[in-house]
């Protein structure tokens, strides 16, 4: 008996690990990933450098004086009128006109209007964020000085709070990555949640195939319905860890080899508890990248045994599901539910996000059905006791039995069934049918 | 009557409301071919099913080869299904071999005798294309080696010579003959009485789920040959209800049913019919074909024998 299931699982795995649809798919997901990341860092690196010179009326003399010229970006006084100064930015594409409000008006309101004139390209973000910037600073000074606040005083009253959050662990207190986390478990959220859907998918094809061709009909002639299930369960499942296994090697490649070429930071970088000086020296890249190298990648364990439990509790479903009708179209009214149950976690996701200890976060990581895709979030953003985990993971392995035995006798009448679509009630009486 | 392979034993099978199979009860001699016969709907896929042991029955018992019914039986059992069809994507060897494997065979020995059928069914050019690249008749042929290349003692064909043409077919049809002389027992579905006729040891015919006939098919034969012929002519019909040898059960202003009498010579009664004024277009052997009883049993009438059958149908001339 079990000789058969292996020599089903054979086949079906070397089915679905030969076609050229799963090596595309091995190789081509860590490369958009490689790729995102690197759109990410290569975009950080070569940010165009412009040249301005930004004009600004005599009125504003005051004003320009608090303005400080940097390698890019010239600040000049015009004498011309406005009407001038516009006609020259027009003619040139290099000048702006940084257009403040009068005098008189920038000492009295609490919000100040400044327009920023060009007659080219738009000055990049970068630029006008740099030129907002500065104005706020220069109407700042200048406010202090009708108010007669020294430099001093300012600079007393100029107070910077710089917030962390540290972590106690056993092994002391770490740097909290709490938004990489997040960002992390959203991409293995997504991840578990299309590796279940693609194999489910594959499986519902399987039975469909089969039966459409008629095939199972010999099949069956020499093995059970159910151990043809199982062994097609077990082997398409096989297939999806096999493939995020790959995943994983190839991922971890791709940012060594990344590393090695420098795209990542040093490793002296990496050791060090990052103080605030190295932070800062830091670029936003290696920051997120040291935050990525402490998180907790250990919880990636748990990923095959989520992906079984959910795939078998799924892919049985709509194995079953599939296995009593004709073809896939009409397999929509019996998959339709189950589809629903997989998608319900990602409408929850913000409540799940902003409260992962929360009532309704501890509940969908123990319910089977939502389980598989939420638990591994909370383990990404927070620690989760060990007990509830193994308590989802029992939960989810009793209730993937329970829908493989029902999913098996559904399946067992269900393939030899040819033409009406059966009704639910139908369904119902070949569960509980006697063989 | 041969010992019996395979006896069903008043086994029925309902499915929700519908009885698919009722009190039926068929015994199939070994090492004979015996053709189930019956309209679609009829209870055949069925009862096969039962015998297959894909279903069980809900009552009665199966026998295979004097044991009840087990699953290790069904390494011993090859079967085709009417409805059948292969791995589209699967290398043809690759797939015989994983069918084969799948009755229990060890893969060597699978690898070894599919090689050798796909040699004599001059496949073996193909065993590295995917189904998809072969013609219907290869996958046909393909469906049989997988069938009984694991040399079963109990070989069920459904339907086998369909989609095949007449040198495949004949083809087939010798493999078939070579493993009843081998002692293989073979249980031949078809709806094509002459293949019957051709084949088959035994026949059973089943109607509503129930047996409606059984027998030995030798018997059947020799009631075929009953000479009657059909003539289409052009002329005066009286002049053939004139004619001596033979009377008419039947007869219409263009064709008659012509019963010859004992004794009379077919050669030497056309002879006289194409001397005489009529025009005759044909000349013909007409066998009450089992098609007929066929179609007259599962219409309604009651349980009969063969030979009541004929009897009925010969009751004209017998008038005479």
């Amino acid at each position: 008996m079990n000789n058969k299931i292996w020599i089903v699982f054979k086949r079906e795995y070397l089915n679905i690990v030969r076609k050229p649809s799963f090596l595309i798919g091995t190789f081509l997901v860590p490369l958009a990933i490689a790729a995102y990341f690197g759109i990410i860092i290569l975009s950080s690196t070569l940010v165009e450098k412009e040249n301005f010179t930004v004009l600004v009326e005599r009125e504003n003399e005051a004003l320009f004086d608090k303005l400080q010229s940097t390698e890019n970006l010239k600040f000049e006084l015009s004498d011309l009128s406005q009407n001038a100064i516009m006609d020259t930015v027009k003619q040139n594409q290099e000048k702006l006109f940084l257009n403040f409000p009068s005098p008189s008006l920038l000492a009295e309101k609490q919000q100040q209007d400044v327009q920023l004139h060009y007659g080219g390209k738009t000055p990049s973000r970068p630029v006008s964020r740099e030129i907002e910037k500065q104005s706020e600073k220069a109407i700042e000074a200048y406010r202090r000085d009708i108010a007669n606040i020294t430099p001093e005083q300012a600079k007393a009253l100029d107070v910077k709070v710089k917030f962390e959050k540290k972590k106690q662990t056993d092994e002391g207190v770490s740097q909290s990555n709490e938004d990489i986390a997040t960002f992390i478990g959203l991409g293995i959220f997504f991840l578990m949640y299309t590796l279940i859907s693609i194999y489910g998918s594959i499986l519902i094809q399987g039975v469909v195939e089969e039966k459409t061709n008629r095939i199972v009909e010999v099949i069956v002639s020499s093995v059970k319905p159910f151990q043809l299930l199982l062994g097609k369960t077990l082997a398409i499942g096989s297939a999806g860890i096999t493939q995020f296994l790959l995943w994983v090697a190839l991922v971890a490649g791709i940012f060594w080899t990344m590393f090695l070429f420098g795209f990542m930071p040093d490793e002296s970088a990496m050791a060090n508890q990052p103080t605030v000086d190295v932070e800062a020296q830091m670029s936003q890249v290696e920051s997120i990248m040291v935050q990525a190298a402490n998180f907790d990648w250990s919880i990636l364990w748990f990923f095959p045994v989520f992906f079984l439990g959910g795939f078998f509790l799924f892919g049985s479903l709509m194995a079953g599901a599939a296995s009593a009708v004709d073809n896939i179209q009409d397999a929509q009214q019996f998959l339709a539910p189950i589809n629903i149950l997989m998608v319900l976690p990602a409408l929850f996701f913000s409540n799940l996000m902003q409260n992962p200890n929360g009532v309704f976060a501890t509940f969908a990581s123990l319910f089977p059905f939502f389980s598989p895709v939420t638990m591994l979030f909370r383990m990404s953003v927070t620690e989760v006791p060990w007990y509830e985990v193994a308590l989802s993971i029992v939960i989810l392995v009793v209730t993937f039995l329970g829908c493989i035995w029902v999913a098996g006798r559904i399946y067992r009448t269900g393939i030899l069934m040819y033409g009406k679509k059966p009704k639910f009630q139908e369904i119902f009486k070949w569960i509980m049918k006697k063989q | 009557m041969d010992p019996a392979f395979l006896q069903v034993e008043a086994v029925t099978k309902a499915y929700d409301q519908h009885i698919a199979v009722n009190q039926a009860s068929l015994s199939v001699p070994s090492g004979k071919i015996y053709g189930l016969l019956g309209p679609n709907g009829a209870g055949k896929t069925s009862i096969i099913r039962m015998i297959t042991g894909i279903t069980m029955p809900d009552s009665g018992k199966i026998l295979f080869n004097g044991e009840p019914l087990n699953p290790d039986h069904a390494r011993q059992t090859g079967y085709m299904p009417e409805e059948r069809g292969l791995y589209k994507k699967m290398k043809v060897r690759e797939q015989i071999i994983y069918l084969l494997s799948l009755k229990g065979m060890p893969v060597r020995d699978a690898a070894n005798a599919t090689d050798e059928w796909l040699e004599k069914l001059d496949l073996t050019e193909w065993k590295d294309h995917k189904t998809t690249d072969l013609s219907k008749g290869m996958q046909q042929k393909v469906q049989f080696i997988s069938t009984v290349a694991h040399r079963p003692k109990l070989l069920i064909l459904d339907e086998p010579f369909s989609g095949l043409d007449p040198v495949n077919a004949q083809l087939i049809e010798q493999e078939i003959y070579r493993l009843k002389e081998e002692g293989t027992t073979i249980i031949f579905s078809t709806h094509r009485m002459e293949q019957v006729e051709e084949l088959c040891d035994y026949i059973g015919l089943i109607s509503k789920g129930q047996m409606m006939l059984e027998d030995d098919i030798t018997k059947v034969r020799r009631q075929f040959q009953k000479p009657i012929y059909r003539v289409d002519f052009v002329g005066d019909k009286q002049i053939l209800e004139d004619m001596p040898g033979f009377d008419v059960p039947k007869i219409t202003d263009k064709s008659a049913m012509i019963l010859l009498r004992e004794g009379q010579d077919p050669k030497e009664i056309m002879k006289r019919l194409i001397e005489s004024p009529l025009e005759i277009i044909t000349f013909q052997l007409h066998l009450p074909r089992l098609n007929e009883i066929f179609i007259e049993l599962v219409t309604g009438k009651a349980p009969m024998t063969l030979e009541e059958r004929m009897t009925i149908d010969s009751t004209p001339s017998t008038s005479n």
